[in-house]
């Protein structure tokens, strides 16, 4: 990495580096990335130990652990709640992948789809679908259909923004070579259009899965009986604030890691692609 | 756009999420059309009328198969219901009040998360090891949706004001302090060289080569908040507050009527796209002179 | 006389602005021959017409009169009697080298195995050899338009149409891969129909020489180049070159007098 170094360069002594000096300084990122979350945790432990906070305001490390010992090994309702959180998640997101995507494509494909769908989309996604969320509960009643179907809600716009955008960018460069070829259409399609647009398709899928996320949570915190924005807000109305960071924590890992994951499938497409410039 | 796209920047989550209505490639649609020709053979190539026809095909249809009966309008409720709920709410005091509660959370929050967020970001980015420090904090709180503190922050907050205000704080600050660094640390290496050779001091290349750097980012993060913040009031008022135009939903929606609910979105909606259209005028004003920044 | 490869009759080429109604006419009643073997190149300024007369050869675009034939027939119809190589390499990034260079065979219907087989000689005759399966990113600009060459030639056409494909590379290997393409093309006996707007390069490899002139694009001369082959590149500093440049720059720039009135005439209109 060439970023240049804000802080004043550290003169050099006249010994050779050890090689593990080296080597702290090249995973330099890593490691005060680890020192920050230590430090951090620690500092909060001790907070809460000395009683500068209240439990009851904030739980402490410690007391989450022992609460997700207790949630996870004896009790096992988070394992339930869990489960029920993530058929919802994955089954609206299922949905949203593919309707999503095809409505995209023709949308970047036709020029007269898109001029009738792309406001269409704007204008759907600049309305704050929280505040949808009510009537459909409304109209679908609390259970497992509403949730998917918010879920999806949420979840369906970037994959149809991204995948129109990608075939909406296919190179005329590209397409003016194969049609000089006298190449067909659905050659076009499967040669050009898809596979240019599957980095937009993966960026769509990427902001997809933490507005999935979302959605389920607020379904879940707004109107259901299970799951867990459920037990956040059970947590909440209790005062359980070591319940409450657990499921904070639980939520915000998942969606990390599945923001981690999508930019590693991202980044497995790259072999073709230049190495960007830094 | 695109290597922002692949690694997932602020940037480029800003200008997919939230893409200006001048975007559309219906306001510039450069189709051979013919001067001549049939009345429906240039009509079907006007994307305007085509666009037209659809939005005001859908409200009739509405209207209709709601007052037919098709649809129920207990949940959807119908266009002209809508325009004389909102008739009737604009005249009560009461819906002033709750506008007015909400749009001070929304600026308060707003405000405070700019005015911490970009100083904050700032630092991280141009303190690399700062940044590397609180990098993970910031990575999991920007990845966690903040629906999640609702709860937390009404044991912290009560119920009041200061709950929704904090409420919308959250959202922004961490995605402008995260498009803020990300500002900084993309700044070409090449000009701080350039200035640095000329022995320019710390605050003239803060001044002429950061800032003018970081500000599209700011700006695209920017946008990006003004929806979060926006899903910010509308959750904390609906969930945790006894008033503002979020109670109001909510409270709707548990008399059953619809209309109202509809309303309440419908001036949310107008809230969230005027506020865009600020930061994009505010935007564009300033990205004159960055040639490769394409929207 | 044998039938001239590539013919163009009458041409014409108008584009009217959609809102003001204003017509710019970019080809104006144009009649070429091609004959097989040639190497024909039309020269001219930015903008003369060039690239959209290449366009229409190429099937992209329709014109508003009259029409360009391959061996008699129309080219909107017939793809497969041309091989194209544009300015800009606009390999698929996704694919090897291999397979872009089999890729005109397989926009023609050939099967992706069987074109990549037939592609093979070729890369090697245009001295690609042993770079099948790298990924064009990795190759430098002059490497890039090799692969682009080998697209066309592999597709076995009548005759390559060829717009200003080393524009984009810097002098020095823009000068070898004119050499190479010579080369290449005396190997493979095609018909070319090459583009560009640097003057000395059309001289170099053509046997004749269209000048075009601009807005509207009409040809104004056609020039024999009566250097023998093969050229070496230091036939550059010919004097018979170096003339036969000058004729071509002259007509460029100091048209005749009719000429320049008939122009005023049409802006006008």
């Amino acid at each position: 990495m060439t970023t240049t170094e804000a802080s004043p360069a550290v003169t050099g002594s006249a010994k050779k580096p050890s090689s593990l000096r080296k080597w702290v300084s090249s995973h330099e990122r890593l490691l005060l990335g680890i020192l920050g979350v230590v430090a951090v945790l620690a500092f909060w432990e001790m907070v809460v130990q000395l009683g500068w906070l209240r439990s009851s305001q904030m739980s402490s490390p410690s007391g989450i652990v022992k609460k997700a010992r207790l949630e996870f090994v004896t009790s096992g309702r988070i394992i339930e709640y869990l489960w029920v959180t993530m058929r919802a998640y994955l089954i609206g997101l299922g949905l949203a992948t593919v309707v999503g995507i095809p409505v995209g494509f023709f949308g970047g494909w036709s020029k007269r789809f898109a001029w009738v769908l792309e406001p269409w989309l704007a204008a759907l996604n600049s309305v704050p679908k929280v505040a949808i969320v009510p009537l459909i509960i409304l109209w679908l009643g609390i259970g497992q259909t509403s949730k998917v179907f918010i879920v999806f809600l949420f979840a369906v716009f970037p994959y149809a923004f991204n995948t129109m955008v990608g075939v909406r960018q296919s190179e005329a460069a590209f397409m003016d070579v194969a049609r000089s070829f006298g190449a067909s259409e659905s050659l076009i399609i499967r040669t050009i259009v898809l596979p240019g647009s599957v980095p937009y398709i993966l960026t769509g899928a990427r902001l997809a899965t933490g507005r999935a996320l979302i959605g389920v949570v607020v379904s879940e915190l707004i109107a259901s009986n299970s799951g867990l924005g459920f037990l956040i807000s059970i947590a909440g109305g209790t005062f359980d604030t070591a319940l409450l960071m657990l499921c904070v924590l639980i939520v915000g890992a998942f969606g990390l890691i599945m923001s981690l994951l999508m930019t590693r499938v991202e980044h497995s497409f790259d072999k073709w692609r230049p190495e960007p410039s830094q | 756009m695109d290597t922002d796209a692949r690694r997932g920047s602020i940037a480029a989550d800003a200008a997919i999420l939230a893409p200006a209505p001048e975007d559309l490639a219906v306001f510039d649609a450069a189709v051979q059309t013919r001067a001549d020709g049939p009345l429906w053979r240039r009509l079907y190539d006007d994307p305007r009328f085509l666009l037209s026809l659809t939005v005001i095909g859908f409200f009739v249809l509405w209207e209709v198969a709601s007052q037919q009966g098709w649809v129920r309008d207990l949940f959807f409720s119908r266009p002209s219901e809508i325009v004389l709920a909102g008739i009737r709410e604009v005249q009560k005091a009461n819906f002033w009040t709750d506008v007015r509660i909400s749009l001070t959370e929304f600026v308060f929050g707003f405000s405070l998360a700019i005015l911490i967020g970009i100083p904050v970001g700032l630092m991280l980015g141009w303190f690399r090891r700062l940044g590397y420090f609180w990098d993970p904090w910031l990575r999991f709180m920007y990845a966690t949706p903040r629906i999640t503190y609702i709860p937390l922050l009404v044991i912290w907050f009560g119920l009041g004001i200061s709950s929704k205000v904090a409420l919308v704080f959250a959202g922004p600050f961490f995605t402008i302090v995260i498009g803020t660094l990300e500002g900084v640390r993309t700044v070409p290496p090449k000009y701080l060289d350039v200035a640095r050779a000329f022995g320019a001091n710390n605050r003239q290349l803060f001044r002429t080569i950061l800032l003018p750097n970081t500000l599209p980012f700011i700006l695209a993060a920017m946008r990006l908040a003004v929806g979060l913040g926006i899903v910010a009031i509308v959750l904390g008022e609906m969930y945790a507050s006894q008033d503002g135009l979020g109670h109001m939903l909510a409270n709707a929606a548990n008399n059953l009527q619809s209309d109202r609910v509809l309303f309440a979105v419908l001036i949310f909606t107008m809230m969230g796209v005027g506020l865009s259209k600020i930061v994009r005028i505010i935007e564009d004003r300033v990205a004159e002179w960055k040639p490769q920044m394409e929207s | 006389m044998a039938q001239s490869v590539l013919e163009a009759i009458g041409l014409q080429m108008e584009y009217v602005h959609p809102r003001t109604g204003r017509s710019v006419v970019a080809i104006d009643k144009l009649d070429m021959v091609v004959d097989p073997q040639q190497f024909v190149t039309i020269v001219g300024p930015s903008g003369c017409g060039k690239s959209t007369f290449l366009k229409i050869a190429n099937g992209l675009l329709t014109p508003t009169e009259g029409q360009i034939t391959i061996y008699g027939e129309d080219v909107s119809r017939a793809p497969r009697n041309r091989g194209a190589v544009f300015q800009d390499a606009s390999l698929l990034p996704w694919f090897t080298v291999i397979h872009n260079a089999a890729y005109g065979l397989q926009c023609q219907g050939v099967s992706k195995e069987e074109a990549m087989e037939r592609a093979l000689p070729v890369l090697e005759m245009v001295g690609l050899k042993g770079f099948e399966d790298v990924y064009p990113h990795e190759l430098s600009g002059g490497m890039q338009q090799r692969v682009n060459v080998a697209r066309a030639l592999a597709v076995d056409p009548e005759i390559l149409l060829m717009d200003e494909p080393f524009a984009a590379l810097d002098a020095q290997t823009r000068e070898l891969m004119q050499r190479e393409l010579l080369e290449i093309w005396g190997q493979s006996n095609k018909t070319v129909l090459f583009v560009t707007h640097q003057i000395d390069e059309a001289v170099y490899l053509s046997d004749r020489v269209l000048v075009m002139s601009a807005r509207p694009g009409r040809l104004i001369a056609d020039i024999t180049v009566d250097i023998p082959r093969p050229r070496d590149l230091r036939v550059k500093r010919d004097p018979r070159f170096v003339e036969l440049v000058g004729q071509v720059w002259d007509l460029l720039h100091s048209p005749d007098e009719s000429l320049v009135d008939r122009e005023r005439h049409n802006d006008n209109d």
